[in-house]
């Protein structure tokens, strides 16, 4: 069990170091930033509860990455089937960032289109900066198929990104 | 298309800087304070179910492990005891290997019981006129009524279908009582012909008993109708 105030502080402290990271993977992965805070919020309370059960053999940014990727899991499996939430949450939309540039944009959309483990093994290695042993801890993969899995998601990404460009370029 | 440095430069510039702004980073971080109370509770709720389960599972596990002993204290001598007759049953023969009984008129009555504790039969399949009888704790594929021959001494090793194919009340029984272990009832010193095959013996109403048949056997005094002796046999094909 949480030891109340003291895992209370623990919790944030790591928000403060973390919550950035926590706030990239959601946004990276979901469509809008309140997506993404809500996330945030509920990745710190899984934290908090299981703050005793945390072993420390990961990083606590792998570990924390790792509760944000099975909450997200779980929004997205209840999310193929509901469709009502589906429209809650929208369309990826341009307008409801605060600091993102075209470019960063241009890359979640074309991250949105990648297959999901190229995506996954992509934005762990590049955007979160995890080793290849740590992105292999938080989505349980072998450092091998991590290494694999990101050199084609790069492979993919360029491809998209640069037919973008092309589209952008005839527009 | 997008060169190398210009896609990895972008993953880079995306890892860097602040996504969330100052602002909304404190105010996430002040609903999750409000959340806090109400996640410490449900996770104080989370623990204390968890541990009642895991302490009624060890109850479980204790009190499975003290049935297990109870059973081994119980049956280990039993299963021990009738290996050393060369099987396992929980229902050992008697520990009888021979007894005598002397008079004249002395019957033996064989009984098969179903375990619904119903008579099938009750037939009175054996007349030993003779003096003397004894019982051997026999085992044999081949024991049948009819080792109570007309011969002095007869054990059970001595006959085969062979040697008593051609009577036709042996025969009868013959089939119906093989593979039965039972106890051997011969006679001692027979001089004359024993009628220990009654019309009974082959009539309808004599059952074989089934595996889980209990067969009783009475020794009784013809002369007065009382039971000498009474044996009970479990699980006859053990």
């Amino acid at each position: 069990m949480s030891d109340g105030p003291s895992a209370s502080a623990e919790i944030q402290t790591l928000y403060e170091l973390y919550a950035q990271d926590v706030y990239r993977y959601a946004w990276f992965n979901l469509d809008t930033s309140a997506v993404a805070e809500d996330v945030v919020q509920e990745v710190y309370l899984r934290a908090l509860g299981s703050w005793n059960s945390f072993r420390h053999d990961s990083s606590a940014k792998t570990w924390l990455i790792a509760i944000a990727r099975n909450y997200i899991y779980d929004s997205y499996r209840k999310r193929k089937t509901e469709d009502a939430i589906l429209q809650d949450y929208g369309v990826r939309t341009g307008n409801d960032e605060f600091t993102t540039t075209n470019d960063i944009m241009d890359l979640r959309d074309a991250l949105s289109r990648m297959k999901e483990n190229y995506r996954q093994a992509v934005i762990l290695r590049y955007i979160q900066m995890l080793s290849a042993k740590e992105a292999g801890a938080v989505l349980g993969w072998s450092e091998a198929k991590v290494r694999w899995t990101t050199h084609r998601g790069l492979q993919q990404l360029r491809g998209l990104l640069s037919s973008d460009d092309e589209e952008g370029d005839r527009q | 298309m997008r060169s190398e440095p210009s896609t990895l430069d972008l993953l880079r510039r995306a890892s860097e800087g602040n996504l969330m702004p100052a602002h909304r980073q404190a105010e996430v971080w002040r609903k999750i304070e409000d959340r806090i109370p109400e996640a410490v509770e449900g996770q104080v709720k989370r623990d204390k179910l968890r541990s009642l389960f895991i302490r009624g599972k060890a109850i479980f596990a204790g009190a499975g492990s003290i049935l297990i002993l109870a059973a081994i204290v119980v049956f280990a001598p039993r299963i021990v005891e009738n290996a050393a007759y060369g099987k396992v049953t929980h229902n050992p023969m008697p520990k009888i290997t021979e007894e005598s009984f002397a008079g004249t008129g002395l019957e033996v009555h064989l009984m098969a019981k179903q375990p619904q504790d119903h008579f099938v039969s009750q037939s009175v399949v054996l007349k030993v006129t003779n003096p003397t009888m004894k019982m051997f704790k026999g085992h044999s594929r081949n024991i049948n009524l009819a080792v109570i021959s007309e011969k002095a001494n007869a054990s059970y090793e001595r006959l085969s279908s062979s040697q008593t194919a051609g009577d036709p009340h042996f025969a009868a029984t013959h089939n119906r009582w093989k593979n039965i272990p039972c106890y051997v009832v011969t006679t001692e010193g027979a001089t004359e012909a024993i009628p220990v095959l009654g019309t009974k013996l082959s009539g309808p109403t004599l059952v074989q008993p089934k595996p889980q048949d209990t067969v009783i056997v009475d020794i009784v005094d013809a002369t007065n109708g009382q039971i000498l002796r009474k044996y009970q046999f479990s699980d006859v094909t053990n």
